[in-house]
């Protein structure tokens, strides 16, 4: 590494040169929203990713506070050619947090653009600014008694929407595909242009919160798990709150339970009998979720044996797979649904139906119980405690199919045990598709593990690739491995669509594998 | 009220540290009078534990280093993930005033207290992983109060315990 009084570089910029462009970027923001110093810088540094973290080093963070500050962030980096990774809260823990993709791009933190711009109560939209955070949205909706319910991921107090929907998140309620109930963006360009999406463009428009297709060809999906653009404005549905909620669970003993608990649940959620993201949870899972560290339970290294996993979900009071759904609606929709429900579990032989009452307050069922009512709380956060802070989310997509889901549960599990490492999955049910989602964790206090981890993590992309499996997103080292699993012909009109709005490629080169 | 409560009650007690964020105890510790000139030497110091074997005796080296700088600290409880308790750090770190924040918390605590600490304008002095196998033995108490004393005091950091398959703990140092 060089002398520079830099944490890093911009790949090609000199230090002379980089001072120049600081300079500018201070006199257009002030000198409180550019930072330089080792001690502001670290924790916009890699936090999880089994990688070295100087791979993934900013140079620079720059706040900006309006969208004329973000036009003038990319004026600059086009007259010196620096790549800039824009952030609205960083809060995208399991793929890569704050830290850019690549050494030396200069972070743009959008948080202190945290301004709800409008909510309404009848239409049941919103227009938020990048900055603001779920639990804000929260808050404001509580202290105003709407009558609107949120749907968010598991880091849901202090996550935001528009970071989580620009990146095609999730949520567990019936509003669970966020992208689905986005309407409306306004992105700054790399040419300093501003555009809105769908309605938006139109002079004297109201309706860019309630239909989101505009004319001519709809733009919004491009600009998300993308670099064409910074979303500065975005407008999404938020479900009326119902007037009865009823979360439960469903326990299966077995691993081998997979195939047909997914056969069970697809065509009561296509029928929208239960209408929300359901998740079908390991173990494992569950048992982070309760804080439970590996090394209450074993302290050898490798694989957690399954007598182990036996025994914690004897401890806990977990199945092998734990089922949590939601019906929503008046008492008697709830109440027709609630019987089919019961009576196809019933008929199916198998499964522990438990309800809120019998769950008591207890953990898993309490935080997943708020997951699914728009309720935010961090207690997933305990998984990153099963063995030591280290975590990699591998998110591969299958059918809702049960014998795919068995398959690439084995899959997994198998990969993993080889690694020493353990199978902490989930799946969440779409309409049609699940989004299995493995947490990669390892202890990265462990050099020798944090290698295996990153080996696994390689292994589980390339052997689910060569059965038709890829990822629907994941963390900043493995952008441009995954970029490669979708083939050359996307690539390249990805490729064609960056040289066009981005020819000096300076918005985030790199981000899903995408450069001019 | 568990033994590990109990003993982090008594190391508190024993310290004078005010308790915020813990549902199960009030304490209240008036800062001992500073010598003229010494109370702009160390801002304000809050203490961030996450309910282990090792907050008592962490807590008491915070305490021990508070006090010879003739100041007092204030304890934030981050434990079980409490939502309510993370909530109330954040508005710790955004009322405007400045602040030492030193901690030794399990690995998801710290994750999320240093995003916060990012969030807050905050910068981060130091960050160590450490693992203990005998989190109850007098060695690791006692390497946690010297930890406790060189966070507050900015002595030379001490090395990072790596016992191999211990438990993980994180130190953290950060001013607001």
């Amino acid at each position: 590494m060089s002398q520079s009084k830099y944490q890093a570089l911009p790949k090609g910029i000199s230090e002379a040169r980089f001072d120049a462009a600081i300079k500018k970027f201070t006199a257009a923001l002030g000198a409180d929203q550019v930072l330089t110093s080792a001690e502001h810088i670290t924790p916009y540094t890699k936090v999880m990713m089994a990688v070295d973290a100087a791979r993934h080093t900013p140079s620079a963070v720059v706040m900006a506070t309006s969208v004329e500050q973000v036009q003038a962030v990319v004026k600059i980096c086009n007259e010196f050619r620096i790549p800039v990774w824009t952030i609205s809260t960083g809060r995208n823990f399991g793929y890569g947090s704050a830290a850019p993709v690549e050494r030396g791009q200069i972070v743009l933190d959008l948080r202190r653009m945290n301004k709800i711009l409008h909510i309404d109560p009848e239409l049941c939209t919103a227009l938020v600014e990048p900055g603001v955070t779920y639990q804000q949205l929260y808050d404001y909706i509580e202290e105003n008694k709407l009558p609107l319910m949120l749907s968010f991921p598991a880091p849901s107090a202090i996550a935001g929407p528009v970071g989580n929907t620009m990146d095609r998140g999730v949520g567990y309620t019936p509003y669970g595909e966020h992208f689905l109930m986005q309407c409306g963006m306004e992105l700054v360009l790399a040419n300093g242009e501003v555009l809105r999406t769908g309605m938006g463009s139109v002079k004297g428009d109201k309706a860019w919160q309630v239909f989101k297709w505009g004319y001519g060809p709809t733009l919004d999906g491009i600009f998300t798990q993308s670099n064409y653009g910074i979303c500065t404005k975005m407008g999404f549905w938020l479900m009326p709150k119902p007037p009865v909620f009823k979360p439960f669970s469903i326990v299966y003993e077995n691993e081998a339970d997979i195939g047909e608990i997914v056969e069970l649940l697809r065509p009561l959620r296509i029928a929208q009998i239960i209408p929300n993201a359901v998740v079908i949870a390991g173990a494992l899972w569950e048992a982070g979720g309760m804080n439970v560290r590996r090394s209450d339970y074993i302290k050898t290294p490798g694989a957690t044996p399954d007598s182990v996993v036996e025994q914690i979900k004897k401890d806990k009071g977990l199945g092998a797979w734990n089922v949590y759904a939601a019906l929503y609606g008046t008492q008697e929709q709830v109440d027709v649904n609630w019987k089919i429900v019961t009576e196809v579990v019933k008929k199916s032989g198998k499964g522990k139906v438990i309800t809120a009452e019998q769950a008591a307050n207890t953990q898993p069922f309490k935080y997943r119980a708020e997951l699914m009512s728009g309720v935010p709380n961090l207690q997933e956060f305990g998984l990153y405690n099963w063995r030591g802070g280290g975590s990699m989310w591998f998110a591969p997509v299958s059918q809702a199919r049960g014998s795919e889901c068995g398959k690439q549960a084995q899959l997994a599990k198998s990969i993993l045990n080889k690694h020493g490492l353990d199978y902490v999955g989930e799946f969440i049910v779409g309409w049609r598709d699940m989004h299995h989602i493995i947490d990669v964790l390892f202890d990265r206090t462990n050099e020798e593990e944090t290698k295996r981890a990153n080996a696994c993590f390689a292994e589980l992309l390339d052997e689910f690739e060569k059965q038709g499996y890829a990822v629907y997103r994941v963390n900043t080292a493995f952008q441009e491995r995954v970029a490669k699993s979708y083939g050359p012909v996307k690539r390249d009109v990805e490729r064609k669509i960056k040289r066009a709005l981005d020819p000096n490629g300076i918005l985030a080169p790199g981000k899903s594998g995408i450069r001019i | 009220m568990n033994t590990d409560r109990r003993s982090v009650l008594k190391g508190l007690a024993a310290a004078g540290l005010v308790v915020a964020g813990m549902p199960w105890a009030q304490a209240a510790a008036t800062p001992a009078a500073a010598p003229a000139g010494e109370q702009d030497a160390l801002p304000a110091v809050t203490a961030l534990v996450s309910g282990s074997a090792l907050d008592a005796a962490f807590l008491s080296g915070v305490a021990q280093a508070v006090n010879a700088a003739g100041q007092g600290a204030a304890t934030h409880s981050l434990q079980g993930l409490d939502t309510a308790a993370f909530m109330r750090l954040n508005a710790l770190l955004g009322d405007g005033q400045a602040g030492l924040l030193v901690g030794l918390v399990d690995d998801a605590s710290a994750t999320l207290v240093l995003d916060l600490v990012r969030s807050a304008d905050g910068r981060v002095l130091s960050v160590q992983h450490h693992r203990l196998a005998q989190e109850q033995d007098v060695a690791a108490a006692q390497w946690a109060r010297q930890l406790g004393s060189s966070l507050v005091g900015a002595a030379a950091p001490l090395a990072p315990a790596t016992t191999a398959q211990g438990g993980a703990y994180v130190s953290l140092r950060c001013l607001i």
